[in-house]
């Protein structure tokens, strides 16, 4: 008998396999994006995605690492004394904890550089922008970049020191988001760190100005202005006094020497007490001295030094510096503890003196910062002069101290003012995590003890190796070979 | 050959059983928790009769001797000397503090006396053992106990012990601003005005142009809170007029405090008169 090859089923079966095979539409489902998520199409996009690019202060905690704070173990909370008093000690090795450290600092910093680079690789390709508002947007993701990687460095590597710049270990320069397997990166030196953030910030300051009609211009977005203020920063630190000053001549041109009248500030201490004077102390709106500032929702970068039991206060000689009642940041305290404790902490930043849970600003860059970068660049140059610094040093003073009294210029040489100007830059900024950068690059010599009267339990020399942190562990973790500091 | 190897090893084992020897474990003597109405065994001095007498006349207990336990291990001091101790309870303790309270004041020292009362010999060194300037007079941080520092030292004088008095009631203060709190009217008085550390550098007349009580008192609110009720203590009532004249913000805080001991059941004004009176009587 014949044997049907083609039995009717299974024609039908394979006819309508055949059909579906041809009508399910796969591709077009994996491509719709699952989650809501934005496809980022738009200009206006990668401006929002900027949004999320600012930093958190995580260079913060460095302020216990100087000589502006020292550990005080009676009113200290024991969960952070374990947190932080490592790390106060210079140690290498710390707990993980959720508020600030190195490791933290790191990530921090990384994650806000890839927004940056996502921004960069994209927003020229986006559409429904104008040249303009890309040339903004692009500029302002630029300067991001550039500030992400001037923090990592300045924490994870030596001091910017020309002489051995070019071979001391910077940090693995990231200019791309990774679409490919892990990269094992390698830390680039400082000299070429530098100059990828010269580059960075230089374009991008060109491209805010380009892009000046889209640019934003709430305080909480580097603008011009914070942006100059950023790169007279890093010139200061490069020692670029002549770079340092153009770029505080920059600020000034834009904003004129304001500076904050802290009298005025003061009156709400009395007025309305502690919480609501910290509150207002960062507020841009009422503050056209702060030029860049950051919104935090949490504690984070305020828990070692932020509140009274933070367990790390202003040191015997820092406290010493702001007492005078002449000047008036001696009302920037809150006292700790009794008086047997004899301990300050600062209190510049809402939710102060104790109120750990909540919200608060901290400002980036300040005109203060500008004019004390520009006094310190002009005593260091060969043509710069005494009166020329004092008219920076003198638009601070004016609003610090009660009575004023103006400095007699005859009275000075370049190095005694430019002492004076270190003092005063130390005590502008106490508690406002920029006092590392100079112990770092004055080669300060600091020493931390557990007790008060007791001998220091750790000294860090000028230049020494621990002023580059070290690696964190969850880098090298993922990163084996990536070099580590000096030890 | 083999006889020695036995007869080592019978050795060995007899000595071995002879010098391990289980010795017998001495049992740790582990003081059981305080007991405050225990009475002490052994025989009782002087100064443990007037102890008992005051723990049953007015509820509290006074301690003198040294105990670790009864203090925390961070806390340092040294105990008073047994004559010191038997003074300073009798005249302070029992003549000064507790009777004239009783008899005038029930309700307060029924509702706010602390149920503990230690003497110490000098003054509290917190966290420190190194003798330092930094010293606490009296040790208030809990509401059952109230220690006095300085007992070594203080003149067993009349005009000594009614200047302790006012040390006395400063510390006191501290726990009951604890207990209670002295309210968020009250810092409002100065805030933002405090010296902090700065008041070591001030006089008595500055700091009472400023607002404050004593110098010491404008140091933080509640320094300013205890020197207010040590300045009623120690000064008359129109003394006490005199200095609130000086700055309204005097005549608020003073006016808050004496409302908040006389909401208790105490005049912060007659007790410093009845104080008066009594250390007259003392015989010293």
């Amino acid at each position: 008998m014949k044997m049907k090859v083609f039995k009717t089923k299974n024609i039908i079966a394979a006819a309508v396999t055949l059909l579906v095979w041809s009508s399910t539409g796969c591709k077009k489902f994996t491509e719709k994006p699952y989650d809501n998520r934005i496809n980022l199409e738009f200009t206006e996009h990668y401006q929002q995605v900027l949004v999320d690019a600012y930093p958190q202060r995580q260079e913060m905690f460095t302020d216990i690492l100087t000589d502006d704070y020292q550990y005080h173990a009676p009113t200290a909370q024991a969960s952070m004394v374990s947190y932080f008093l490592p790390i106060y000690l210079y140690n290498d090795e710390y707990p993980e904890n959720g508020f600030t450290n190195p490791d933290v600092a790191y990530r921090e910093f990384y994650a806000k550089i890839y927004r940056a680079n996502i921004v960069i690789g994209g927003v020229g390709s986006s559409t429904r922008g104008t040249q303009e508002f890309k040339d903004a947007v692009m500029g302002e993701a630029l300067i991001l970049r550039a500030y992400g990687h001037f923090m990592l460095v300045n924490l994870f590597g030596k001091h910017y020191n020309a002489a051995t710049a070019a071979t001391d270990l910077g940090v693995p320069i990231v200019t791309q988001v990774n679409e490919e397997r892990l990269i094992a990166y390698k830390r680039a030196t400082v000299k070429a760190v530098y100059e990828q953030i010269e580059k960075d910030a230089t374009e991008g300051i060109a491209l805010l100005k380009k892009g000046a009609a889209f640019a934003t211009k709430n305080p909480y977005h580097f603008t011009t202005a914070s942006a100059s203020a950023f790169m007279s920063r890093l010139m200061l630190y490069k020692g670029d006094w002549a770079a340092a000053k153009k770029y505080s001549d920059d600020v000034i041109a834009e904003k004129g020497r304001v500076v904050r009248n802290l009298a005025s500030d003061l009156t709400l201490l009395t007025s309305s007490g502690v919480q609501i004077f910290t509150a207002r102390y960062m507020d841009p709106t009422t503050h056209p001295n702060i030029l860049m500032v950051h919104y935090s929702t949490s504690l984070s970068y305020l828990a070692p030094t932020g509140f009274l039991r933070s367990g790390f206060y202003l040191s015997t000689p820092a406290a010493t510096l702001i007492a005078p009642a002449g000047d008036l940041r001696s009302k920037l305290t809150a006292t700790v503890g009794t008086v047997i404790d004899a301990s300050v902490m600062i209190t510049k930043y809402e939710t102060q003196p104790n109120n750990p849970n909540g919200a608060f600003r901290a400002s980036y860059f300040s005109m203060e910062e500008v004019l004390l970068n520009r006094a310190e660049a002009i005593l260091r140059s060969t043509n710069g002069t005494v009166a020329d610094a004092l008219v920076d040093l003198e638009a601070i003073r004016k609003l610090r101290y009660a009575p004023y009294t103006a400095l007699n210029p005859e009275a000075f040489t370049k190095e005694t003012l430019l002492t004076n100007v270190l003092l005063e830059r130390r005590k502008e900024f106490i508690g406002e995590g920029l006092r590392w950068f100079d112990v770092k690059r004055l080669g300060i010599q600091v020493a931390h003890s557990i007790g008060r009267n007791d001998a220091p339990t750790v000294v860090l020399l000028p230049n020494d190796p621990r002023t580059a942190l070290q690696i964190p562990l969850k880098e090298r973790q993922g990163n084996p070979d990536i070099q580590l500091n000096p030890r | 050959m083999k006889k020695i190897y036995l007869l080592s090893l019978a050795f060995l084992l007899i000595t071995s059983a002879c010098i391990t020897g289980c010795k017998k474990e001495d049992k740790i003597v582990v003081d059981g928790p305080i007991d405050y109405t225990a009475v002490k065994k052994g025989p009782w001095n002087g100064l443990d009769s007037l102890t008992d007498t005051l723990f049953r006349n007015y509820g509290v207990r006074v301690f003198y001797e040294f105990n670790p336990r009864i203090i925390d291990p961070t806390t340092f001091y040294v105990p008073a000397q047994y004559d010191k101790a038997k003074l300073y309870t009798k005249y302070v303790v029992e003549k000064l503090w507790l009777e004239p309270l009783k008899k005038h004041f029930p309700r307060f020292l029924n509702d706010q006396k602390p149920i503990e009362f230690l003497i110490l010999g000098t003054y509290v060194h917190f966290n420190s053992i190194s003798s330092g300037t930094a010293a606490g007079a009296g040790l208030n941080a809990q509401y059952y106990r109230l220690g006095m520092g300085g007992a070594d030292r203080i003149f067993f004088t009349k005009a000594g012990l009614r200047s302790h008095m006012n040390t006395l009631y400063h510390e006191h203060a501290h726990q009951l601003d604890q207990k209670f709190g002295r309210g968020y009217l009250y810092d409002r008085v100065s805030q933002g005005t405090y010296y902090q550390l700065n008041f070591q550098s001030k006089t008595l007349a500055q700091a009472n142009a400023d607002g404050f009580f004593t110098a010491y008192g404008g140091y933080a609110p509640e320094e300013d809170f205890a020197t207010t009720v040590e300045s009623m203590i120690g000064l008359t009532r129109a003394e006490v007029q005199t200095i609130i004249a000086k700055n309204p913000k005097l005549a608020t805080k003073y006016e808050m405090v004496y409302k908040f001991y006389l909401d208790k059941g105490i005049d912060l004004h007659e007790m410093h008169d009845i104080l008066d009176q009594v250390v007259n009587t003392l015989p010293l």
